[in-house]
């Protein structure tokens, strides 16, 4: 089945958690680190549709769109997902990225990865293709192949995703257990790769200064 | 877990040049699967396993006693509880059989995965802006029987318990540069807020006495330091 009228959707900035109120009214609210301002999401439908879009439910499927969101969202009870998760890609809180060339090209130069806990790499113990993240100490580690941790390891130096895909995507199939022609091909795979990682809690997406800057304002104000 | 109250007054620590570890552990890996790399563990077989650490765009590849070394700089002198010198790692290190302590912890100053912070104002604004703190797991928010309490780890887990102002740090630092730029809009928020009660009106005055924190954040991996990008200007 095509995936074409289905979106990918993915949570923007560096979450925060929920906080309980210094607010009088008693609201809570889940906490973003989003664009450099520490935003709030207040309603219940809005904060659950955002913790949705990580993907914990989905772990091992890594390649969610809009409607697997809603899906899930309508699963758990949550009121007007569809408002919700609205509201929310105009926030900013969430991107959406239809699958054609241009939208995964205009995503992947407005937007950075981030990289959260430890590499383990391959071990004695690790034989083929598979590589360990987590935090040990901390009762956590799983496996991801080749490709996704090297995704994981260096695509975190690059100002956006469109640069660490140009870079990526010389990187030698022996490597990494893939080949990519372009890189945009690279960048179409790295959304599923992204997803992965966000899903695991390891990696967070930030909107990089030029997609910030790009953002719709008030026009100038022209003096004469 | 070490909870906020536990934090101890590292700054009252009088013997100079404190160890602050540098880089995010990559694991164990194939030389062949590096991009180039500072090899401070001497030549070795392209097919040996080693230890790498990323500091900045570099991997370095380290042998076993280098790594360990390296992990232990992350922990306080447990003796004293206090965070480690180069001299006094070096002591703990001949103490259980390692001769060349100070020799490794050397290389990896070199290899620009440890600073040494001097107790003076110009050591700690210059690593301050030399260094950025980077999460290893995401903020977890406060509960309403502790609401001056914030948790950071991931789904269930939590690896650390810190104040408002540790956790407003943590909130900040994603979105910057290096450390120094981090504390600086941290100052002027924490006047705002009124956070900055406790401590100095000085933003230098502010770096110092959160970097007991941080040591306290390396240790409970919840960050690590990354060196600035040389391109960020």
């Amino acid at each position: 089945m095509s995936d074409d009228g289905n979106p990918w959707v993915l949570p923007l900035g560096f979450p925060l958690g929920v906080s309980y109120p210094r607010h009088k009214d008693g609201r809570i609210y889940e906490s973003v680190n989003l664009d450099g301002d520490l935003r709030e999401i207040v309603p219940a439908s809005r904060r659950a549709v955002w913790r949705l879009a990580h993907g914990a439910w989905s772990i091992d499927a890594g390649n969610w769109g809009r409607s697997d969101v809603l899906a899930a969202a309508l699963e758990d009870g949550v009121d007007d997902p569809e408002e919700a998760l609205d509201l929310l890609i105009s926030d900013g809180f969430i991107a959406q990225i239809e699958r054609s060339d241009a939208a995964i090209e205009k995503f992947a130069s407005e937007h950075s990865v981030h990289a959260l806990l430890v590499g383990y790499g391959v071990g004695a113990e690790l034989a083929g293709n598979r590589q360990m993240l987590g935090s040990i100490e901390h009762g956590l580690r799983f496996m991801v192949d080749r490709d996704v941790f090297d995704f994981w390891t260096w695509a975190q130096l690059e100002p956006d995703l469109h640069s660490a895909a140009n870079v990526l995507v010389n990187r030698p199939a022996e490597i990494t257990g893939r080949e990519y022609r372009t890189a945009t091909d690279f960048s179409r795979a790295a959304i599923s790769i992204i997803q992965t990682l966000i899903a695991r809690g390891a990696l967070y997406l930030l909107r990089t200064s030029a997609a910030v800057d790009q953002s719709p304002t008030v026009a100038p104000e022209v003096r004469i | 877990m070490t909870g906020p109250a536990a934090v101890k007054d590292l700054t009252a620590h009088t013997e100079p040049g404190i160890l602050f570890p540098l880089g995010q552990p990559v694991g164990l890996t194939y030389a062949f699967d590096l991009p180039a790399s500072k090899e401070i563990s001497g030549r070795r077989a392209a097919d040996e396993l080693r230890y790498v650490v990323r500091g900045g765009r570099t991997p370095s590849t380290l042998d076993e006693a280098q790594y360990r070394v390296w992990r232990l700089a992350h922990e306080l002198d447990p003796l004293i509880g206090q965070p480690w010198t180069g001299a006094s790692i070096s002591g703990q290190l001949f103490a259980h059989g390692v001769p060349h302590g100070q020799e490794t912890v050397d290389r990896l100053v070199e290899a620009e995965l440890m600073a040494v912070v001097e107790d003076s104002d110009a050591s700690i604004v210059s690593f301050a802006s030399s260094v950025r703190v980077c999460p290893l797991f995401v903020g977890l928010g406060n509960s309403p029987e502790e609401p001056g309490i914030f948790h950071i780890g991931t789904g269930s887990i939590t690896v650390a318990s810190v104040t408002p102002l540790v956790y407003l740090l943590f909130s900040l630092a994603p979105q910057h540069r290096d450390l120094f730029e981090t504390v600086v809009e941290m100052h002027l928020m924490a006047q705002e807020s009124g956070l900055v009660d406790a401590i100095t009106d000085n933003p230098i005055e502010l770096l110092r006495s959160l970097l007991p924190a941080l040591l306290q954040l390396l240790e409970s991996d919840a960050i690590y330091l990354d060196l600035r990008s040389s391109g960020d200007t």
